[in-house]
């Protein structure tokens, strides 16, 4: 989620108050949600860069409330040309760049600093993808050059004053030491110069002191370069529009790469059909025009059905189901009106999930209450024990919440732990999915704690389950198992299948669990038992 | 006339007070608590068989301030320990010892002889300290309900030391009406414990039963019943029934090729960081199933399907083939569609997923989502926005709002906002399917789809403060807690 923020006095200032109240209302239209306390804080859905500030925010509210429609895009021709050299092509070899010119940056200049980052962060993935550098046109002198060149024989002052090498700076300077790791090979740099030979930048770690901008700068050069196309352009197209908002001119320098197609992409065009509208809306508003041009496109009806223009900040259009969305914002969900979906076929129920639910009624009528416990758990869980499943987490949260669990009883146990001021006895079940081996079944655990606990007050539960579900009659058959005192335990069976286990709790589990009186437990495949259901 | 009948609490007091004069109501010895017997003394009044006699008393009782007098001494006192020890003390600087009370202390320290003389205290061996334990034991029998004389306890609630209390006790007598009850109680035609041997007998014929007081106190039954989430999941199941929707089953483990790439999700979407999915470290190969969605999905993010660009950028097989744990389970929607593409499809399920999120009282690392998809000609916005009426008026919440929201995989996208007493709350996504996810599964109509999160529904339907009491739960809550019907 992106927040943008301000103080309302700020706000109004850059917008006007008649826009600031509106913010409420287009919120509903576009999706945004809207706090207001000693700031003004919106958060935005992922899908809308080109919305995220109060400039955009104002213009875009402009043509939706004042009709104040888009007619062309706002690219012009510089003649300044950045000259990339084949050099880079390994190195980032995408490149765009524009000018911007108006007034004085003057109360703005933070602003554009910070979208800067922004989109250094949401479109470049933190540089890598994509990073702009930002220059005073008027202290540098074009054309310009991207190369490449050797890190310890390139040395220049960066805009915060630090001078060195090229290498010293990824060294020893703050964004140097961040950034440098996004540089392939370090003995060379990519670098772009002014005609006279002085550093402009260092794409993506820092900017030189020549170009730096100040309050004062009023004449823009924008270098956005990447190694991403996609992404460069679309860090282009969203500081070129969001600049133009501000009130600049904005004219897109010649950067060596097919400019026209880049050109194409403001304004370029989708088309779609009627029918396309009424099959995702359920419905075709009378006047699909007017909603179109209130979003901003620029809308035309044609022989094929509509032909939108879609503006080149509009990074998330991808084809005609995105357009269609902005019909049906514009027109207002809450106008749409709702139709009665017509059902086909009965319901059918997954029928594992109702025969658990009967075994759940099975165990409550004997007094047993149902709990459920995480699936998520740790591994201290399974002090002494072997845990089974190998399903670990490669990137937990807490270590409390680090593994799959492989059984029920250890959920079980800490859930008796935290309830020990309940007192005696306690009498539970849980029936849930585990992973074991790397397959997923459905376990049932039925616990008996008590100052008396003894293997035959579980034996008798069991007993009672068997003989309320399946015809086939369980065996017991002793056996080792880890948790279980040895002779007091062993394998449920069924026709000689292992079902489960059953017994008394090793004092050494329970101690590991804190647990201070004796327990017997079950623990059975539920997926194996269900099976043997009877089913006449 | 009619016999008065009276309970057996109310027998026990007249039995108590049958030979006493003038019994306070707080001094009757039978072994019942003071709310029995208070009640039984009204309802004695009412039924005219005591006659009873109101008297006020003043009560006194130690006011927080007073209490802390006894803790940390008396402000005046504290100033005088200070000046036995300076010897002299400038007006000015008092404050400095004293923080808040340094005015009181002043004040009742004057009223001593102790006044500043050219804004100065001066200490003249003035011997004050007996007064001051004097005062302190005074205060101390005050709240032993010991009360000194009247003079000191109003100088003590002019400080704000101590307040006072007007109680009521009533003093009750027998009268000849009390005393007639009394001995019908004694006589032998009641019955008070119905036994097989007088059934047997036949001696109930000519006896009557004695009454209960049949709102008196019994001991609380320990019952065992069902996980709220289970009550929940079922009504949840029934209204997905009702309404015609196939119940589908999935599991923990997936293939990002499935929970991700076949939703369109980008291979360098925030959602598949590690900051907001567990990956798993899972050592036995898992099968893939469907092997040959791979080329699907590869196409479609690589090239797009027909005039929908993709992301044109190099799909990675390996990213693909990750294990995670499912992040949604919109991925049991897109598995039963690909298997099951002949329409109408209405399918639901509720079973958990995975957060990568700190455990704490409004979050959860797992939790159930309900999802619920419509795969039909029908599906649009206007049925959406029907069907999700219908179900969440079916769930109890007849006030819902729609707002427009955003999802990787839906175009459009719509949240559902409810009304929870006055307060708007977003519970809830649903969308469309992008026809980057439903063309390559071979569906020719649009697939609709929304889920919710089943424990923000159990606080909501019980009342809970702390999420992680769903699972963590009190067991004595878990036994007791109110089955919402």
């Amino acid at each position: 989620m992106v927040v943008i923020k301000d103080s309302k006095n700020n706000i109004i200032n850059s917008i006007g108050g008649n826009y600031y109240d509106r913010l409420y209302d287009y919120s509903k239209i576009i999706g945004y949600s809207i706090d207001e306390d000693n700031e003004l804080k919106i958060e935005f859905n992922p899908d809308r860069p080109d919305l995220y500030s109060f400039f955009a925010l104002k213009e875009n509210m402009k043509i939706f409330y004042d009709n104040n429609y888009r007619i062309k895009g706002i690219l012009n021709n510089s003649n300044i040309a950045i000259i990339p050299d084949k050099h880079i092509l390994k190195e980032r070899p995408y490149l765009l760049s524009f000018i911007a010119e108006g007034k004085n940056i003057g109360n703005n200049f933070q602003h554009i600093i910070n979208y800067q980052e922004r989109l250094h962060d949401i479109i470049g993935k933190n540089r890598k993808k994509v990073s702009i550098g930002i220059h005073d046109l008027d202290n540098i002198k074009p054309p310009f050059k991207y190369t490449m060149a050797k890190a310890k024989n390139l040395e220049f002052t960066t805009y915060d004053g630090y001078t060195g090498s090229a290498y010293d700076i990824l060294n020893r300077h703050e964004k140097g030491n961040e950034y440098k790791n996004l540089i392939k090979s370090r003995d060379s740099v990519p670098v772009i110069f002014d005609s006279e030979n002085d550093v402009m930048s260092m794409p993506p770690i820092v900017n030189g002191i020549k170009s730096k901008v100040t309050v004062n700068t009023s004449r823009f050069f924008f270098d956005i370069t990447g190694t991403d196309f996609n992404a460069v352009r679309s860090a282009f197209y969203l500081f070129a529009y969001e600049m133009s908002y501000i009130g600049y001119k904005i004219s897109i320098c010649n950067s060596g790469n097919n400019l026209s197609n880049i050109m194409e992409y403001d304004f370029r065009e989708i088309y779609i059909k009627e029918k396309e509208i009424k099959d995702l809306i359920g419905l075709v508003p009378e006047d699909i025009v007017t909603p179109l041009r209130k979003m901003g496109y620029r809308c035309e009806i044609s022989d094929y059905g509509y032909k939108i223009n879609v503006p080149g900040n509009r990074i998330d259009v991808m084809g005609p189901v995105d357009i269609i969305e902005d019909i049906a914002k514009a027109y207002g969900y809450d106008n749409i009106k709702e139709k009665k979906l017509k059902i086909y076929n009965p319901g059918k129920p997954d029928k594992k999930n109702d025969n658990i639910n009967i075994i759940r009624n099975i165990l409550t009528s004997i007094n047993y209450q149902e709990v459920r416990t995480f699936v998520l758990t740790s591994n201290e869980f399974y002090n002494g024990l072997n845990y089974s499943s190998e399903a670990y987490i490669e990137n937990p949260k807490s270590m409390d919440y680090s593994v799959i669990r492989d059984r029920l009883y250890a959920g079980m146990l800490n859930f008796i732990r935290i309830n020990k001021r309940n007192g005696l006895p306690v009498k539970i079940f849980e029936i849930g999915d585990i992973i074991k081996n790397g397959n997923q079944y459905t376990d049932l655990c039925i616990i008996y704690n008590n100052s008396k606990a003894v293997y035959s007050d579980i034996y008798q539960i069991l007993n009672y389950l068997n003989s309320r579900s399946i015809d086939k009659t369980i065996t017991i058959k002793e056996k080792k198992h880890e948790e279980i005192i040895d002779g007091r335990g062993g394998d449920i069976t069924v026709d000689n299948n292992t079902i489960g286990i059953i017994g008394e709790m090793k004092p050494q589990v329970l101690s590991n669990f804190e647990i201070p009186a004796p327990l017997s437990f079950i623990e059975i495949n539920l997926d194996k038992f269900l099976s043997y259901l009877n089913k006449n | 006339m009619e016999k008065t009948e009276i309970s057996n609490y109310e027998y026990k007091i007249l039995d108590y007070i049958k030979d006493k004069k003038d019994v306070n109501e707080n001094s009757i010895g039978i072994n019942e608590n003071e709310r029995i017997i208070s009640s039984s003394i009204s309802y004695l009044e009412f039924k005219k068989l005591i006659d009873v006699r109101k008297e006020y008393k003043k009560t006194y009782s130690i006011t927080d301030e007073g209490e802390e007098y006894l803790k940390n001494g008396f402000p005046e006192e504290n100033l005088y320990n200070i000046l036995m020890e300076k010897k002299e003390l400038a007006v000015n600087e008092i404050k400095n010892y004293l923080n808040g009370k340094y005015k009181i202390a002043m004040a009742n320290l004057a009223k001593l002889g102790i006044k500043p003389v050219d804004g100065k205290l001066v200490y003249n061996n003035n011997s004050l300290n007996n007064i001051f334990i004097e005062s302190k034991k005074k205060l101390i029998e005050i709240k032993n309900k010991k009360y000194p004389e009247e003079k000191k306890i109003n100088e003590f609630i002019k400080r704000g030391l101590v307040k006072e209390k007007n109680n009521l006790t009533r003093i009750i007598n027998i009268n000849n009406d009390g005393l007639n009850a009394l001995k019908n109680y004694e006589n032998n035609d009641y019955i008070e414990l119905l036994t097989p041997e007088i059934l047997a007998s036949g001696e109930w014929k000519n006896k009557k039963f004695r009454k209960y007081d049949l709102n008196s106190r019994v001991e609380s039954i320990n019952g065992a019943g069902l996980h709220p989430l289970t009550y929940l999941i079922d009504e949840i199941r029934k209204i997905f029934l009702d309404m015609g929707f196939t119940e589908m089953r999935g599991h923990y483990m997936e293939y990002t090729a499935w929970n991700m790439d076949m939703l369109f999700i980008p291979q360098d979407h925030p959602a598949r960081d590690l900051q907001d999915t567990f990956y798993l470290k899972n050592d036995n190969e898992m099968e893939f199933e469907d092997p040959e969605i791979l080329k699907i999905v590869r196409r479609v993010h690589e090239k797009g399907y027909k005039n929908y660009p993709g992301w044109n950028y190099k799909w990675s097989e390996k990213e693909a083939k990750k294990v995670i744990l499912r992040t949604h389970t919109t991925v049991n929607t897109v598995r039963y569609l690909y298997h099951n593409r002949e329409e109408p499809q209405f399918v639901f399920s509720i079973e958990k997923v995975f957060r990568h999120e700190s455990v704490d009282w409004k979050h959860l690392s797992e939790l159930y989502q309900i999802e619920g998809s419509v795969y039909s000609k029908d599906a649009n916005l206007s049925t959406l926005k029907w069907l999700l009426r219908e179900f969440y008026s079916r769930l109890g919440f007849d006030n819902i709002k729609f707002l427009p929201s955003y999802y990787p995989y839906t175009e459009p996208s719509m949240d559902v906002i409810v009304d929870i007493n006055g307060r708007e709350v977003e519970m809830g996504g649903s969308g469309i399917f992008r026809p980057e996810v439903t063309k390559p599964l071979g569906l020719k109509s649009p697939v609709l789809a929304f889920g919710l999160g089943l424990e923000r529904l159990a606080m909501i339907y019980y009342n809970l403060n702390d999420i992680r009491e769903i699972y963590n739960s009190d067991l004595n809550w878990l036994k007791n807690y109110k089955i919402r019907f």
